[in-house]
């Protein structure tokens, strides 16, 4: 009885985590292993898109560690006072997915008019991403002057985190999406992956950092160390990251 | 003694009334309140103009009327039926008023489900050349669902309550049962129709999570004021709360104007 009473009084660390959608299955698989080598601390995540995260943080959230999937978002998180400072913990890349009963093969494709297709709000880090690869690759003469305006007439909803946009093209009610090549590290079902040209394609940085008013800063610290050391890097890699620069 | 004790019990529950109700009143008032006090005019008359808003306030106008009216029409006849008694009513009733229960996203999924391109009617649907997700005709899908039970229970209580002799008296002279229904059932239910009508198009206005589930987000299609709020505050904190009093001072008007008019419906 007394043995767990004192078990039951044992100081338990609750470390919330907000973090940018992307991260839904990169960052339980960091937390497991971080539980494991530190007894006595739980992990809670909050995952949606980091324009979400960072007003909710501004009104007054409570985290202890946010993780954007843009350095826009944690700068305006800087500069709201709400965190300290940063440092970059993984890179992404996008690509499309399109459903399987969708004509989309090739990005090429994407221009074709009578698509249905999905990109995240321009606010989201992966909608921003998104606009800035259309943006370039119509200035690339593989694709020609037009293609961003034909593929951004395609364009039937505009979500708020880019998570949604792979539920809805796994459900196949949309062509195709642009989404992080860390969402098909495991491929959702029934979509077909197809890649973007990288020469197009903008650094995506993910930055990390310790909010401030956090009630464990030091193992928040230690998570944000442990997410950079090569075990964390580890990984990141294995659901899809790429290394951080 | 049993008479003091009794309006002292009286004095006693009354104020306990007054006080629960003006603690409800000052919770909803303060809420509201907070809202229009961090709006700044030059924001509020900025939210106005900007074609983001204008635009998200038509298409809101347009849908939840419309939906309104398809309530109306299906709903008036629905409620009628529930208003009598028969075998398994209670089983259809309960049925019609889960989408009440259901959270709204979850509704909007079921919906994405049923009538997705996709879904269990998808290929039907196409097969008539018939799309609906992301479409101005999945928003007003998505808010007659969730904003139908509500005028089909009012309603219901409505036409139950009419005088059952004045049915009878109607039988007795012969007339069918159109001028019945049209002559001797609605009229005095109207100023509870028309309440329950705006309680359902006030829902349907402000509907938000099974619109963004099964008819997206996208500018002028299916942004409406609610979707525009969220998104915008987001980014953008103040013009947010600028788009919301606008929506709130839209509602409450139409709610007035709403009730105004159901009450001059009463034949004295």
């Amino acid at each position: 009885m007394f043995l767990i009473a004192a078990l039951a009084a044992a100081p338990q660390t609750v470390l919330t985590l907000f973090a940018a959608a992307s991260l839904h299955a990169a960052f339980p698989d960091l937390g497991k292993n971080f539980e494991a080598t530190h007894p006595g601390v739980t992990l809670r995540f909050v995952f949606n898109g980091s324009q979400a995260l960072e007003a909710q943080l501004a009104q007054g959230a409570h985290a202890d560690v946010f993780a954007s999937a843009d350095q826009a978002w944690m700068d305006r998180a800087t500069s709201d006072g709400l965190v300290g400072p940063s440092a970059p913990f993984a890179t992404n890349s996008l690509v499309v997915i399109a459903s399987m009963n969708s004509p989309v093969q090739t990005a090429h494709d994407l221009s074709n008019p009578g698509l249905r297709l999905l990109l995240c709000a321009d606010a989201v880090p992966c909608g921003r991403y998104a606009r800035a690869t259309l943006q370039k690759m119509n200035a690339d003469r593989a694709f020609g002057m037009g293609f961003e305006s034909s593929v951004m007439h395609n364009v039937v909803s505009e979500e708020e985190n880019v998570e949604a946009v792979v539920t809805k093209i796994s459900l196949g009610e949309a062509d195709a999406g642009i989404v992080y090549r860390s969402d098909v590290a495991k491929i959702p079902e029934h979509v077909r992956v197809v890649m973007l040209p990288a020469v197009d394609q903008p650094s995506i940085v993910y930055p990390i950092a310790a909010v401030k008013g956090s009630t464990s800063p030091d193992v928040a610290a230690d998570f944000i160390a442990f997410v950079r050391s090569p075990a964390g890097q580890d990984i990141l890699r294995r659901d899809g990251f790429a290394l951080a620069p | 003694m049993r008479r003091i004790s009794a309006a002292a019990r009286d004095t006693t529950l009354g104020v306990a009334a007054i006080v629960l109700a003006a603690t409800f009143v000052a919770f909803t008032i303060i809420a509201l309140l907070a809202l229009i006090l961090r709006v700044t005019p030059t924001a509020f008359v900025a939210a106005l103009h900007s074609p983001v808003v204008s635009e998200a306030l038509w298409l809101s106008v347009r849908t939840s009327i419309l939906a309104a009216f398809i309530i109306a029409l299906c709903g008036t006849p629905l409620a009628a039926l529930l208003s009598q008694p028969f075998r398994g009513r209670a089983a259809l009733e309960t049925l019609i008023t889960l989408p009440v229960v259901l959270p709204p996203v979850v509704g909007g999924l079921a919906l994405l489900l049923a009538f997705g391109r996709a879904g269990l009617l998808g290929h039907a649907l196409h097969f008539l050349g018939v799309e609906l997700p992301f479409t101005t005709a999945a928003v007003v899908l998505a808010q007659t669902f969730v904003a139908a039970p509500l005028y089909i229970a009012v309603a219901k209580s409505a036409f139950a309550r009419v005088n059952p002799q004045l049915i009878d008296a109607a039988a007795t002279l012969r007339a069918s049962r159109t001028y019945t229904f049209a002559r001797v059932i609605i009229p005095p239910a109207i100023p509870a129709l028309a309440g329950g009508l705006a309680l359902a198009w006030a829902r349907a206005l402000g509907e938000f999570g099974a619109t963004i589930m099964f008819a997206g987000n996208l500018p002028g299609v299916t942004q409406t004021m609610p979707v525009a709020v969220y998104i915008t505050e987001q980014t953008d904190l103040q013009a947010a709360i600028a788009v919301a009093v606008v929506l709130m001072v839209l509602s409450y008007g139409a709610l007035l104007i709403v009730r105004h008019v159901g009450s001059a419906g009463v034949s004295p």
